[in-house]
């Protein structure tokens, strides 16, 4: 069996999706529960500008994880004392993101050995 | 979830590296050679079938990546070799360095504790 | 496209749950003020922050739509497995889902069966071209309202006014027809050579009618229905040029009418009841000269169709002003010397043909829709109780985390399913119920053949059912969405305590709802069912029983005078008195109960009241012997026989003798028949009793009877006094006749029980079917009471159960389940009962000697409906009573 894991063609994000879900998937899992906007400014923290991440494109990704039932999602107040959804990962989430970890050592590791300069 | 059994499909992108990668490194070659090679060095659990190159060669065709040009093969057939551009190479460099930044970011991003 | 896009997923964002496009804007806002905020803090202005924030964001269109893509995705995966699941649960448990699907199934294929006749009847347009133009014109009095038009005043009104495009004129005729086979006797029309064209028709074969072939002499020609040509002429195609023989003289046949042609069977065109069928033979009008006479007959129906532009009102003035015009210039001779007082009546065509059938078909209507809404009611609270009994898997799914709008979404899932289950077999109910209304239904009822279960009632039908099924999956939808996991950690029963007063609250309402409506229902069955008995029992002034009847028309050439028919009619009286099994034998130009024969003014001797206004009598052509075969007693003077032959001679009834000679004896007093003062004077010389000779609703009038020759009348029914049974005598009968005239076509020879039964045929079909719904909505809501009682005796088994071990008697119990029971019937009649007789004053028009508020009748109702729910709560009782306290105070 061949599982599919093609993604739609993100807007103009230079993430592509498989890593963005990888990125929220850790990102909660190691801080515990975040808005949208925590997620986002976390990731964009630990790029240290390396990467320009269109804030908005983690939206359609919170959704998509919410519906495959690896976040969870509550109403809470942020910061400014504004409404807004907390997202948490949830258990079948932190098995999902042990098996999105190996793949992509697998995959860095793959890389790796094609890059190297090899005759 | 993948399983034992289960395979999956690169990471969006990284197919068209590799392929960029194995032509620099190896020159002009025909796609057979190229899957060949692919499915020596590949993980296994990632799907590299013989066919796998060609949308991805397609691909990097149409944005002047790579060239094919018809030439005989070693038992003498008619086969299309493909050879890295001038536009190719750059783009090589420029990807491979996207992916380095990226696969700095998701280690470091992995490596906080859980 | 966007757009459709774009609110498609506004839908489903609102049945998704979850996602919802205000809360995704909300949550978009918080995020970009907090990116705001940080670029003020790093020295930016409030603008520059913000268009930062923006840019930082991304697209914000973008990101929206991609937000829509993956909801409408996990929309659609939703709904494949919610059906799915459902599906299970049907395999599960199918008592439940055939009792719900069986249902509405019935409920929805009846009311759309019914609404489908209806529509067909009442609401669709004629099938002529601009019907709303067409409109039917008749005269009127200050006495007599909307009768036929006389022919002369047709042709003035074609000459003197201006708001119609047409006027045509149709007449009845029922002729002989031979030449194709056996004589027989059709029902057949006259119509002015503007008809065809006015009403659209295009023929099948040949011609119709042109303008030269109008006038009489010119007009032997005919056309034929379609019926007719099928059935008599084997469809032949060569049929045009055949000459026919229609009442012995020699017609040619000109076309064929179209096979979708509709002309309504003429009684249906004016407001008297006239009995004619539809015509199945035309021929041009061919008006003679003796019937120019615009102060004699008045029997024809003027169709018109309106000017572009004139409205009703507009025509109805004119026509008035016409009238006037008409009235004056009439001789004053020929009105007895006072002034003529016409009007006009101008209707739409199509509510005059629909006109008598309108209540009937309204009563139709409002039964099925009342069954219709008990059965939604049964089916929601069966989805209710469902819902109920699945609380605690509910409550427990939302503990761990389901999404509450998933679950009521599952619930309306279901629903709609059932909706879609029942709504099939809707459409094959709407069908069987369809052909059995077409099969028993009375002929009375026009354009019923019109009716057909086409695509768009397939499609209305599905529909309505979704519908249905989607609006009573709302509360128990809502109910699953409330569910408290609070109740369920707590290991608390769910529904037990908080939703469970309130839960059977709704449900004691809703059945309360049911009975009221079946209330209804059965009141106006019952108003209906006394009004039928009483018109079969009303007195009838005749005796019917063991009576045969057959009609025959006597053809012009073969008896052209007055004489010639009454040798025929004393001839033929004479041979079948000596049939053997008849004891005696009536003519008449018409049979008691059929409508009207033959009306005419009666003329009192030096009367000066003005023809129009002199009462209007049903004249019989009679032969001595009527009365004796009929069974009407004579009151004062005598009976007319063979020898009153040398002065014209009538007997009165006794209305004609109290109303018309205002109480004075009316024997010796003499009269004339119509306006005419050249018409021979009748001398009455007895008074007979009153009888129902028009109709049995109508109570007896002014009539006279004259005796065969005196009075002239083309038209013979016999009617023999048989003693055996009729139906044995009546091939007899036939070659009695036959053997006076061997040519002459002998039609509908029926007992008098038959055309009894015809008389009724309506008001007994409808009965019929309100029974039919009223034992419905009775059983329904039966059931309902049933269902709510059973739900109630499980729900407080505990509460029973700790009563019993108090010592309450096990007979108190089933006093207080039944007493449940009936407090919500009673409940329900107190708000059925008002609500059933507002109903049956709309049905006033269809009743017959009962009363609207018939106190009878309700209390019957109520009766009806305490037994059905003492019935009802017959084993939810039994088994209340028969709890075992030491079992309900152990568990839980």
């Amino acid at each position: 069996m061949i599982i599919n894991m093609t993604r739609i063609m993100p807007p103009s994000a230079e993430v592509p999706y498989g890593t963005l879900d990888l990125m929220v998937l850790k990102t909660l899992a190691a801080l515990g529960p975040l808005h949208g906007y925590g997620i986002a400014r976390r990731i964009e923290q630990v790029a240290e500008g390396a990467l320009a991440l269109n804030q908005g494109t983690i939206y359609p990704a919170l959704l998509r994880l919410e519906q495959k039932g690896w976040i969870a999602s509550e109403w809470g107040a942020s910061e400014n004392n504004r409404r807004a959804r907390f997202y948490e990962i949830t258990k079948a989430g932190r098995k999902q993101l042990a098996a999105e970890v190996d793949l992509w050592e697998r995959t860095v590791a793959m890389m790796a050995r094609m890059l190297e300069d090899r005759p | 979830m993948a399983s034992e059994h289960t395979r999956v499909e690169l990471l969006q992108g990284t197919l068209d590296l590799i392929l960029l990668r194995a032509l620099a490194t190896m020159g002009p070659q025909h796609a057979y050679a190229i899957a060949s090679r692919l499915e020596q060095v590949a993980d296994h659990r990632f799907v590299l079938n013989q066919g796998t190159p060609y949308p991805a060669l397609v691909r990097l065709e149409q944005k002047g990546w790579v060239k094919g040009t018809w030439q005989k093969s070693e038992n003498n057939r008619d086969a299309r070799y493909f050879a890295v551009t001038k536009a190719g190479a750059k783009a090589l460099e420029k990807e491979t360095a996207r992916w380095r930044r990226l696969a700095g970011l998701v280690e470091k991003l992995l490596g906080d504790e859980v | 496209m966007t757009a459709l896009r774009v609110a498609l997923s506004r839908v489903l964002a609102l049945l998704g749950g979850g996602w919802r496009e205000r809360d995704l804007d909300e949550e978009i806002d918080t995020h970009l003020a907090l990116l705001a905020e940080r670029y003020r803090a790093q020295g930016m202005t409030a603008v520059e922050a913000r268009a930062a924030a923006r840019r930082s964001f991304g697209g914000l269109q973008q990101i929206k739509e991609e937000c829509r893509d993956v909801l409408v995705v996990r929309w659609r995966n939703d709904l494949v497995r919610d059906v799915r699941v459902s599906f299970r649960g049907f395999r599960r448990a199918p008592g439940f889902a055939i009792a719900a699907s069986a249902t509405l199934a019935l409920g929805i294929g009846a009311a759309t069966a019914i609404f489908t006749l209806v529509n067909a009847v009442l609401l669709r347009p004629l099938t002529y071209p601009d019907p709303d133009r067409l409109v039917v014109i008749s005269e009127s009095t200050r006495v007599l309202h909307a009768f036929p038009a006389n022919a002369v005043h047709v042709e003035w009104w074609r000459r003197e006014t201006q708001s119609f495009d047409q006027i045509a004129m149709v007449g009845e005729m029922t002729v002989n027809v031979s030449g194709f086979g056996d004589p027989e006797s059709l029902p057949g029309a006259r119509a002015s050579s503007n008809l065809f064209p006015m009403l659209g028709v295009r023929m099948q074969l040949g011609r119709m009618f042109t303008a030269d072939e109008d006038p009489a002499g010119r007009d032997r020609v005919v056309v034929l229905d379609d019926r007719v040509w099928r059935t008599r002429f084997g469809a032949d195609p060569q049929v045009v040029g055949r000459t026919i023989r229609v009442d012995d003289e020699p017609y040619e046949v000109n076309g064929v009418l179209p096979r979708d042609f509709r002309f309504p069977a003429l009684r249906n065109l004016v407001s008297i009841p006239i009995p004619s069928d539809r015509p199945q033979i035309w021929k041009p009008f061919g008006l003679e000269d003796a019937e120019r006479n615009p102060i004699g007959a008045f029997n024809n129906i003027a169709i018109a169709r309106l000017k572009t532009g004139v409205g009703l009102p507009q025509a109805r003035a004119e026509m008035e002003a016409e009238q006037a015009a008409i009235s004056a210039r009439l001789p004053q001779r020929l009105a007895g010397g006072a002034l003529l007082d016409l009007h006009a009546v101008v209707e739409p065509l199509q509510s005059q043909i629909v006109e008598k059938s309108r209540a009937g078909l309204q009563v139709l209507l409002a039964a099925v829709g009342i069954v219709l809404v008990i059965g939604c009611i049964n089916v929601a609270n069966l989805l209710l109780v469902k819902s109920l009994g699945e609380q605690r898997e509910l409550g427990i799914r939302a503990a761990i985390g389901a999404d509450r709008w998933r679950l009521a979404r599952r619930v309306l899932t279901e629903s709609v399913l059932f909706g879609v289950l029942g709504g099939l077999g809707a459409i094959g109910v709407c069908y069987v119920v369809i052909r059995a209304v077409l099969v028993f239904a009375p002929d009375d009822v026009p354009r019923l053949d019109e009716v057909s279960l086409d695509v768009s009632a397939c499609a209305f039908t599905l529909a309505l059912s979704v519908a249905i099924g989607f609006t009573v999956g709302l509360m128990p939808a809502w109910r699953g969405a409330r569910v408290k996991t609070s109740d369920t950690a707590a290991g608390r029963r769910p529904g037990g305590t908080t939703t469970g007063p309130a839960a059977s609250r709704t449900r004691k309402w809703l059945v309360g709802a049911e009975v009221g409506l079946s209330a209804v229902c059965l009141v106006a069955a019952a108003l209906l069912f006394h009004s039928l008995i009483n018109l079969l029992t009303v007195e009838k002034g005749f005796d019917a029983t063991n009576m045969l009847t057959a009609a025959v028309r006597l053809p012009q050439n073969r008896y052209p005078t007055l004489q010639t028919r009454a040798a025929f009619q004393r001839a033929v009286s004479e041979r079948l008195a000596t049939v053997a099994g008849v004891s005696s034998v009536a003519l008449a130009n018409q049979l008691p109960l059929r409508g009207i024969g033959a009306s005419s003014a009666l003329s009192l001797e030096g009367t000066t009241i003005p023809l129009l206004e002199r009462p209007l009598a049903e004249v019989r052509s009679v032969n001595p012997e009527y009365f004796k075969t009929w069974g009407i007693p004579l009151k004062a003077g005598r009976l007319f026989d063979d020898s009153d032959r040398d002065r014209p001679v009538a007997v009165v009834s006794e209305y004609t003798a109290t109303h018309a000679w205002s109480g004075a004896n009316p024997i010796g007093k003499r009269m004339r028949f119509g306006g005419n003062p050249d018409a021979p004077l009748f001398e009455v010389i007895g008074v007979v009793a009153d009888i129902r000779g028009v109709s049995l609703d109508q109570a007896p009038g002014f009539a006279a009877y004259a005796p065969y020759w005196q009075r002239d009348s083309a038209f013979v029914l016999l009617a023999v006094k048989t003693s055996i049974d009729p139906p044995a005598l009546a091939p007899a009968v036939r070659a009695a006749i036959h053997e006076i005239d061997p040519d002459l076509p002998v039609s509908a020879v029926r007992t008098m029980n038959d055309v009894e039964r015809l008389a009724t045929a309506q008001r007994r079909f409808q009965l019929t079917v309100v029974l039919i719904f009223a034992g419905a909505a009775v059983l329904l809501a039966g059931l309902g009471i049933y269902g709510m009682l059973a739900y109630t005796v499980r729900q407080r088994t505990n509460e029973i159960g700790t009563r019993l071990a108090l010592g309450a008697s096990p007979r108190a119990v089933r006093r207080h389940v039944v007493n449940d029971a009936l407090r919500v019937v009673g409940a329900g009649l107190a708000v059925g009962v008002p609500l059933a007789l507002m109903a049956a004053a709309t049905l006033r028009a269809l009743l017959f000697g009962v009363a609207p508020y018939d106190p009878a009748s309700i209390a019957g109702v109520c009766v009806l409906l305490g037994v059905t729910a003492w019935l009802a709560a017959y084993i939810p009782a039994r088994r209340a009573a028969h709890i075992d306290p030491a079992l309900t105070l152990r568990c839980d």
